[in-house]
């Protein structure tokens, strides 16, 4: 009988320690891979975005701080891209629909940034923004051209690009929300575009009525 | 005596860097040999360390049934994409692999033997769905879920776990349509 | 000695019943949902369409779930009487039922979960709004605590039937076929019958169970999709089957119960075993006639769906259809509620297959598969067939065990169960062969007929249920209470 009563707290104990493990071992249930980990990391520790500067689709130059005041919806992407990148950038301007046009360019820019500069010059992003509906101004596309800058943001940001033999990337994608400070307060799932513009207008919409 | 020898050399062996590395650069050699041979090297050594500890394991793993659910988690965890990942990302995760799957190895030298007939059913059939199931994940998914593998990687992993699932299949049916009227099942 | 047997086998007894009354409570209780949606289809009131897929949810898992948890302590009860079952086991079974049950009913009602009892991925995940992430895994774990309760039950009867007779191989009878034993050494119908619901639901329940955990993963991370096919082979590999199975535990009482009316042997002959072993096979595969409209599917697979479903169900409903007739055939048997329900499951089981088989035609079944011919199908194979079979275990039981005298009012639940059943099924027929659409929550006023007359049959079928459990909590109430005296007369 003491046996089993050992027994018995052992199964409790290890069925406990288990659970324990996986609840620790994916935060609390909600991250069963390294890129879902990342997402919950950044939105915890909500880093700035650093300073860049960005080539876009009209061949203008500026510094990121240009956009200081307004909102900026990011994804990464890089023209070549045959798989998601179309998708992502389908979506992106499904969300920029969503958005009423009055804090479009006022409160909010939506900005697509390459992470292929060699490929993706001004050109090629004017040709591939048609493709989305965007206007270049209120939604650019842009190249950061200096390669120590971009690989900064892509660290701070959590993107990770593996090339690969046939002048591919393969890379995370989700919609990343940065305020008028620079810094990132959203990270989304780009699959949900609903719900990632009921959030982008209930933060645009807070921030204009103040 | 001989056996434990065997388990601790196969233990060293996968430490030293160059296997460890080469190991780890493929993602079906990393899931389904270096993880399960990590495994080997614990139930290996494991004959020592119970035998050593008879008593305490007796009394509180009497019925291997502890001993089986902390296999199970365990397991489970290093089946995640996000733990191979970050076994290779972070130090302390690969710290923890190279303890915790010796562990489960020593945990089922201790414990798969007591079970009853039922319980390893059980968990072999549990085994069977979660290795149809990553196979299934890791073939079919559209997003690359490790960081550090590429898309291709993981459909390789996939097709193994699938081909485990398989053989598992077939080991049960010849196991449940061949005649053991003359052994001892309890 | 002997008093530990009788104390055992009362014990067991007790474990019988309490599967009984709860599948039975719950099969009254869905029966009550049933007829809510039939009215709110026929356009007596209106609940709403999210209401209407709430009740069509939980009266899909409800029934299945309740009607295998009784069909299962058929089995037990009788398989119990060859080999070596574990009762904790049985027990254990019992209260992940209830566990999962309480999961599904939260899920369903708090949070809104309504995907139907088919759960078809990626329904779960994909709401437009209805239901929340929460909801889904409620009723998916549900689900899965409800799985593990049965995959443990398959697994004790596996290991018994294994441990008596050798193998799995062996439960079927194939020793017999191979011509090594002669056949009067053949299992008895009870362990084939078994053994075959043992291979085919622990199957179906593996589907099962790697299915839900999927549709888990993407209700939780929308961004692991999966292949939808193969998804919707794996949800039919699991419903199914596990469905269709209540049926062949539920026979168990059959062959058992008219054997003693009768007081003739019903013994076990080669074609019998020929017809388990057929309908092991056939059951595993014949879910895909539930994909014949799915143009994606290899061609071969959904013709062997076809030819496959018509002679699925054909041996076993033959062997046992005829074997039954010739029971009872002057034997002078008794007919009471026990062998009257289990004759009357014959013929449900065989009016219940012929509507299948139409539908499983694949020119018709393009035709009909999503009108209600189809539920009109499973209400009578189920409702007159399997449920029927509960039922008469449940008299036979309370007989066996107490001695319980059954009146008037047990023999008019039995004419009333009889006709409303035929009403609402025919309801369902008739609306299927008026081209009404299944799985609609509201419908327009020329299929609205057929609608009221099937909810106003189902308020009579509940009425009848509502007789037979009563009977059956009787008998309960009176066995504990002779269980106490009788246990005090052997303390004396």
């Amino acid at each position: 009988m003491r046996k089993n009563w050992r027994n018995k707290v052992a199964i409790l104990l290890s069925v406990f320690a288990g659970l324990l493990l996986l609840y620790i071992g994916t935060d609390g249930f909600r991250a069963f891979t390294a890129e879902s980990a990342r997402t919950y990391q950044l939105m915890k520790e909500k880093p700035v975005f650093p300073e860049v500067t960005l080539e876009d689709s009209n061949n203008r130059i500026y510094p990121f701080s240009d956009f200081e005041g307004k909102y900026v919806m990011l994804t990464f992407i890089y023209t070549a891209c045959a798989d998601v990148c179309p998708k992502l950038g389908m979506n992106l301007a499904e969300v920029y629909e969503q958005v009423p046009s009055e804090f479009i360019g006022e409160n909010i820019v939506f900005l697509s940034i390459s992470f292929d500069p060699k490929r993706d010059d001004p050109a090629t992003l004017d040709k591939y923004r048609t493709y989305f509906g965007s206007d270049g101004e209120t939604w650019r596309m842009a190249r950061i051209p200096d390669q120590t800058e971009l690989d900064r943001l892509l660290e701070e940001f959590g993107v990770i690009v593996i090339p690969d033999d046939y002048g591919n990337f393969t890379h995370n994608s989700a919609f990343y929300l940065v305020d008028k400070n620079g810094v990132l307060q959203e990270v989304m799932d780009y699959t949900k575009i609903d719900k990632a513009a009921d959030t982008v207008i209930s933060m645009v919409e807070e921030e204009a009525g103040d | 005596m001989g056996k434990t020898r065997y388990g601790i050399v196969l233990f060293v062996l996968l430490l030293l860097p160059p296997i460890r590395l080469g190991m780890e650069s493929i993602m079906i050699v990393h899931m389904l040999i270096q993880l399960p041979l990590l495994i080997l090297a614990g139930w290996l050594t494991g004959d020592v360390v119970v035998r050593k500890f008879y008593d305490v394991w007796d009394r509180w793993n009497g019925n291997g049934i502890p001993g089986i659910i902390l296999v199970f988690f365990i397991t489970l965890f290093w089946m995640f994409p996000r733990t191979l990942d970050e076994a290779l990302t972070y130090n302390s995760m690969e710290f923890l692999k190279f303890i915790s799957l010796p562990f489960v190895g020593l945990l089922l030298r201790g414990s798969w033997e007591k079970l009853h007939t039922l319980g390893k059913t059980f968990i072999y059939l549990n085994y069977l769905s979660m290795f149809g199931l990553f196979a299934w994940l890791y073939i079919d998914s559209p997003i690359q879920i490790c960081n550090n593998y590429l898309e291709t990687q993981q459909k390789v992993l996939g097709w193994g776990m699938l081909f485990i699932t398989v053989l598992m299949i077939l080991s049960i049916i010849h196991y449940v349509f061949t005649d053991h009227s003359k052994e001892n099942v309890t | 000695m002997n008093s530990m047997v009788r104390k055992e086998e009362r014990k067991a007894n007790k474990h019988v019943a309490s599967y009984l009354v709860i599948g039975g409570i719950v099969i009254g209780l869905m029966m009550i949902f049933g007829i809510l949606m039939l009215l709110q289809q026929g356009g007596v009131f209106d609940v709403g369409p999210a209401l209407f897929y709430q009740f069509l949810t939980i009266h899909g898992t409800g029934m299945v779930g309740a009607a295998a948890l009784a069909a299962a302590a058929i089995m037990y009860y009788f398989l119990r009487q060859y080999v070596d079952l574990t009762p904790e086991i049985f027990v254990t079974n019992l209260w992940l039922f209830l566990v999962g049950v309480v999961m599904v009913i939260i899920g369903v009602f708090s949070f809104e979960y309504a995907s139907a009892w088919t759960f078809l991925y990626p329904l779960p995940a994909l709401s437009a709004g209805a239901w929340g992430t929460l909801g889904a895994i409620l009723y998916l774990g549900g689900m899965l605590v409800l799985g593990t309760g049965f995959v443990l039950f398959y697994i004790d009867a596996g290991r018994a039937i294994i441990k008596k007779y050798g193998s799995l191989g062996k439960g079927l009878g194939w020793d017999i076929l191979s011509g090594k034993r002669p056949v009067d050494k053949a299992p008895p119908k009870a362990v084939i019958a078994s053994t075959m619901v043992i291979i085919v639901n622990t199957t179906a329940l593996i589907a099962g169970t790697v299915v839900i955990i999927m549709n888990m993963i993407h209700v939780v991370n929308p961004a692991f999709t999966f292949d939808p096919l193969l998804a919707k082979n794996l949800t039919y590999a699991f419903g199914h089957i596990f469905a269709n199975a209540i049926i062949y535990m539920g026979v168990i009482a059959v062959y058992e119960i008219l054997p003693r009316y009768a007081k003739r042997k019903w013994g076990v002959s080669k074609a019998f075993l020929v017809a388990w072993n057929m309908s092991t096979f056939f059951t595993l595969l014949i879910y895909t006639h539930h994909l014949l409209m799915d143009p994606s599917m290899p061609k071969w697979a959904l013709i062997m769906a076809q030819i496959l479903s018509y002679s699925n169900g054909l041996p076993v409903l033959v062997i046992t259809a005829y074997g039954a007739l010739m029971l009872v055939y002057k034997s002078g048997i008794k007919w009471d509620l026990a062998s009257g329900l289990a004759f009357l499951s014959m013929l449900g089981w065989t009016l219940g297959v012929v509507p299948a088989i139409v539908d499983a035609t694949i020119v018709v079944n393009h035709v009909m598969h999503n009108t209600k011919w189809v539920p009109g199908h499973f209400h009578m194979y189920m409702g007159l067939g399997a449920v029927v079979m509960l039922f008469a275990f449940m008299y036979f039981l309370a007989k066996e065990d107490s001695g319980i005298k059954e009146n008037w009012l047990d023999k008019f639940g039995l004419t009333c169960y009889t006709i409303s059943f035929l009403g609402i099924s025919g309801s369902f027929l008739v609306s299927g062969a008026i081209s009404t659409p299944r799985r609609w929550a509201t419908h327009i006023p020329d299929w609205m007929g057929p609608a009221v007359f099937g909810g106003v049959s189902g308020v009579l079928a509940l009425l009848a249920s509502t007789i037979f459990i009563f009977h059956f909590t009787r008998y309960m109430a009176l066995r504990n209470k002779m269980g106490s005296e009788s246990y005090e007369k052997k303390l004396a």
